[in-house]
Order: C-alpha cells, then structure tokens, then sequence
C-alpha cells in the first residue's frame, strides 16, 4: 500500500515549477554557445574589472544545477587559469524565443549569487 | 510473550514503515532529479558544442562536412535525431542521415540558432528512456532495501526481543511457576544492566530475603518446639511439686488445724476450769473484806482479801478474754445478729464509759451521725469491742486529756466508728504488736494500767466476725486513733432504716 505513493511522495517533494529536461538542456546549450563564442584560441576571456585587464581561463566543467530567478535562470561553470586557479563564473540567462541568451556573467563573484540565494531570490529549479 | 512480541511488532512496523517508504521514496526522487540534470547538460552541451561547430566551419555549402559534425551526437545513448536546416528549410544535414527526426514518438527536444549560415537551426531530439529505466531499478532496488530492511527489522526485533526479553521473562515466569506448585525457590542467575535485569535481579533477591526469613522462621520454630519441649517438662515437674506441696499443705493444715483446735481446746477447757475455783477465791475474798463471818482479827487481813479480790477479778478478766479469743479462732464463737441503732449503741458505751472518765479526770465527747442509722450486728461484742477501746483510751490518757467516739457513714455505704484520745499514743511500729495477742508492748505500762494485753486484739477478731477492719493510727505523744469499719452489708438500707 505504501510502495503506491511511492512516486506521490517523490513529487511532492519537488517545488511547484520545474524545468524541463528540453529546457534544461537548452539552457547548458545556449551557455555552451556563449562560453565557445567567448572562446579565443582555447581560452574564455574575461575583464578582470579590479586590475582593469583582459585576462583568460580555460573551461574545466559545467554544472549541472540550474538556479531560477524569477523568469531568469542561472547557471554556473568552472574554469582555471594558468596557475591552476579555480575560478567560478555565474552565467544569469533569459529565454528568447525558442532559445535562451545571456544577459550577465558574473566571473569570481560567487558571493554575490549567494546573496541571492540566502535573500530568497534564487532557487534551485527542478 | 508472543502476544507481548506481536503488539510490539504492531507498534514497531508500521512506525518503520511510515519513516522507511517516504525516505526511501525522497531520496530516489532526489537522484532522479540529479540525473535528469547531468542527462540535460550532457545533451546540453554537446548540443551547444555541435551548434558551435557548425557555425564555425561554415557548413552551408559542405553538407558532408555538416553531416560529420552530428554525427558524433549519435554516440549518446540517451540522443535520438538530429537535423541542421537552412534559414528556409533546406535539410543541410541529418543525423540519422538523410532521415532526420521523424514524428513520433515521446522524446525531448531542443532547438538552437546556429549563426552560420544565417537564421539556420539545429533541431536535437533525444529520449530520457534512460531516466525511466533509472527509475524503475531505483524504485526496485528501494523496495528492495525496504523490503530487506523490514525484514531485517521484524527478524532483529524478534531476535532481540527473544534474548533481550523473551528469555528473562521466561526464566522468571519458570522460576514463578516452579516456585508455585512445588514451594522450591529458584533463583533467575541472569541479571542484565537493563529493566529487565533489574526486575530478575529484584525477583532473585526476593527469593534470597524469602529464603532467609524462612530459615530464620525455621530456627525459630524448632527454638520454640525445643521451649516448648522444656516448658512442658518444667510444667509437668511444677505440677508435681505443686501436687507435692498441696499435699504437705493440706497435711500442715490438717495438722494446723488439729494443734489449734487442740490448743483451743485445752485453754477453753483449762479456761473454764480455771472459772469455778476463781469465783469462789473472788466470793470468798468479797465475803473476807466484808467480814460477813465477823473480825479477821487483824487489819492487814483486810489489806489482803482486797488484793485477793481485786487479782482475782483481773484473773478472771484475763481468762474471760482467753476464752473469747479461743472461740473465736476455733471457730465455735457465731455471731448473733440483730438490728442495732447507732446512736443508741453508742450512748450506752458512753453511759458505761463516762464514769471511768470523771473518776480518771478525762473528757469524754461524741460525734454523733445526723441522721437515724441501723446496722445488721451482734450487738453485744460490738459494744464490748468499743466499750473496750474507750477504755484503752481512759487509761493510756492522762488526767485533763479527751477521749472521743464518733460515728459517720462511708462514701462507700459502710460505716466507720472512731476512738480517738490525747493520750501518750504509741510508735508506727508497735501498732502490728499492739493488736497481736498479749501485744501490750510495754509491759510496765501495761502492770501499771491493769490491762490483759488482749483487748485490741480481741476487737480486731470481733471486727473481722463482722466483714470489718480494724486500722490504728497513733504517735508517740500525740494520741491515738482507732478507727473500726463495718462494710455496707452491715448498714440496714435507707428505706428499712424507718421500719
């Protein structure tokens, strides 16, 4: 009897919106996209906004939690630099038509995601 | 205890299964979701990076070279079709080739803009068939676990309930039973550190207290069969003294007896023997002081047949009171009752009484009771005995003393008659003396005074005929009182005293 709502408890533990697995795996595409457009000779430039530079990392590996913001979505990738470094970049995307873009990266800058989080205003999507 | 098993089963299991299941059921539910992500960003980015390929080489007028870009994407086993088609529907390239995505089917999908050739898109089909099969392993591999688990659970707590509290409980249900149809004490031995330990621990030490009291009851019983034993011979040996000692009693009463009735006897008949040849030596005496026959010829004559009288009626006295006592403690002398009023009896003792006052210079006074009072008594002795003690109080008191005889009746009903005088009086420890036979305890006084010495005596015997006691009080120097009291049988009822 029990072994019956077995996939009703499982629901009910998940938020009210979800994301599809299509619309998830669009949104890795559409930051695939971007982070290979951003992509120079192998490497993903960035300004480093407190030295005033160009500097670059190489790709290492894409999340697979994908945070929502309201409509927005975040999603997050590691890349290092060439001391080996991890550095952490916050890719905050929108829907456009049938795909979706970026519309802000946050390079290093972790913190400032969490704070979203902890105010309430990001979640993990489902 | 299987009932007991059973109802803790019944309380256990399905607490086990309402925390197991839904556990069990959110954590798969979480891994489904896990993997419905890395199987997104799989597709995802190898979709993205195939995009990005095609954009980059330029593939619109190279369909070989777009077909070998997808072609990498049929590697995936969750990936299904795949099309990249020119901004007006031209099919550039397809994955399978030449067939591209066909309808049909459940499958996910995505679509990606490919810059180059412009407003070209890449259509990627793929499946989460893998998703589900993920799942239905998952969710048999949970319900085995649960299943596993529960078994576990049911076989551990019946394991454990059967060495944990099973076995206790029947060591000490047999130890119970045992005890109960043989009597036999035994003791559990197993005493574990929980509940139940303390509970076998407590029942071994009742066992243990029992024991002992009952050994101590056992000593105690065999002591007190063993003093039984020994008072029952003490008995035995106290009766036969007992029986022994009656028997010499009874003899030495019997013997007593016959020497006091022997005794009394002889002196009621040497007594009343001695009577005759006195009253003739006293009448002859009377008649030789009253010269009835003529002139004794000389004067000292005169002298001695007073003497002869005067010795002769002390004798007679004395013996008059010998005999008194002698019938009394032989038990011949009885008592002849009649009624009797107290102010009467008492003025004729003080009319007998009062010229022995006057002639030895005392005061004589009376308390007389209120009221008329008659009493059940033989009046005779009664005014002897008190004429008597009156008397012992004129002599023992000395010229301008006071005698006195009151009467008053007791708080009990009884009546006390109280001789009291100013006289010389007599120590604490010469009143048991006084009133014993010839008890004057001073011999000179008692020459002096011209008493037998049997008076006081004589009035206890008369007293105790009567039910009554005779008590003394008295001082050297300060008088004496004698106070005799008769018991309330003697007083004639208040509604007889008028009759």
């Amino acid at each position: 009897m029990f072994l019956a709502f077995l996939p009703l408890l499982g629901s009910m533990a998940a938020p009210a919106w979800s994301l599809s697995v299509s619309e998830k795996a669009a949104l890795q595409a559409a930051m695939q996209v971007h982070i290979d457009e951003q992509t120079v000779d192998g490497v993903y430039l960035y300004l480093d906004r407190k030295d005033g530079e160009i500097r670059f990392v190489h790709p290492v590996k894409a999340h697979s939690m994908i945070l929502t913001m309201g409509r927005y979505y975040v999603l997050c990738a590691d890349f290092r630099d060439d001391k080996g470094k991890d550095v952490n970049i916050d890719f905050y995307m929108a829907r456009k038509g049938r795909s979706y873009v970026i519309v802000h990266v946050a390079v290093a800058d972790r913190a400032f995601l969490d704070g979203l989080m902890s105010a309430g205003k990001v979640r993990q999507a489902d | 205890m299987r009932g007991l098993l059973a109802r803790f089963l019944l309380i256990l299991m399905p607490v086990f299964l309402g925390l197991a299941i839904p556990s069990i059921g959110y954590l798969i539910d979480l891994q489904i979701r896990m993997d419905r992500e890395v199987l997104a960003t799989r597709i995802g980015n190898q979709a993205g990076r195939a995009a990005m390929a095609l954009a980059r080489h330029d593939s619109h007028g190279n369909q070989l070279l777009a077909q070998d870009l997808l072609a990498p994407l049929a590697v995936d086993r969750a990936f299904v079709c795949a099309e990249f088609r020119a901004g007006d529907g031209t099919l550039l390239a397809a994955v399978p080739p030449a067939q591209g995505c066909l309808d049909g089917g459940t499958v996910e999908e995505i679509v990606l803009v490919v810059r180059r050739p412009a407003d070209s898109t890449l259509r990627i089909r793929f499946s989460d068939a893998e998703l589900r099969e993920f799942q239905q392993l998952k969710m048999s591999l949970g319900l085995s676990v649960v299943a596993f688990a529960f078994l576990s659970a049911v076989l551990a707590a019946f394991v454990g309930f059967r060495f944990i509290v099973g076995r206790p409980l029947h060591l000490l249900q047999t130890a119970i039973r045992h005890s109960t149809t043989t009597g036999e004490r035994l003791p559990i031995g197993i005493h574990g550190k929980d509940e139940i330990g303390a509970i076998t621990r407590a029942f071994d030490e009742m066992i243990r207290r029992e024991d002992e009291r009952e050994t101590t009851l056992r000593y105690t019983n065999a002591m007190l069969q063993a003093s039984e034993v020994l008072l029952t011979r003490n008995n035995e040996r106290l009766e036969q003294r007992v029986h022994e000692r009656t028997v010499e009693l009874v003899h030495e009463k019997l013997r007593a007896e016959a020497a006091n009735e022997a005794k009394s006897r002889f002196v009621w008949i040497t007594s009343h023997e001695l009577r005759t040849p006195l009253n003739a030596i006293i009448g002859f005496a009377e008649m030789m002081e009253h010269r009835m026959f003529g002139p004794l010829g000389h004067r000292r004559y005169d002298g001695y047949a007073r003497d002869i009288r005067m010795s002769g009626r002390h004798l007679l006295a004395i013996i008059d009171s010998v005999l008194d006592i002698a019938k009394i403690e032989s038990g011949n002398e009885t008592l002849h009752e009649e009624v009797v009023d107290v102010g009467e009896l008492m003025g004729d003792c003080l009319s007998v009484i009062q010229p022995l006052c006057d002639s030895s210079g005392v005061t004589l006074d009376s308390l007389q009771i209120g009221t008329p009072v008659r009493l059940t008594i033989d009046r005779t002795r009664i005014k002897q005995m008190l004429i008597n003690l009156l008397g012992n109080g004129v002599k023992f008191t000395p010229k301008g003393g006071r005698i006195e005889l009151a009467a008053a009746l007791c708080p009990d009903g009884g009546i006390e008659f109280v001789v009291s005088d100013t006289g010389i009086g007599m120590r604490e420890e010469d009143i048991p003396t006084a009133l014993s036979t010839f008890g004057q305890f001073d011999n000179s006084l008692s020459r002096r005074q011209n008493g037998t010495g049997l008076g006081l005596h004589l009035a206890r015997l008369t007293v105790e005929m009567h039910g009554g006691n005779l008590s003394i009080v008295s001082a050297p120097g300060r008088g004496c009182r004698v106070t005799v009291r008769l018991q309330k049988d003697r007083v004639v009822p208040a509604a007889d005293q008028t009759a």
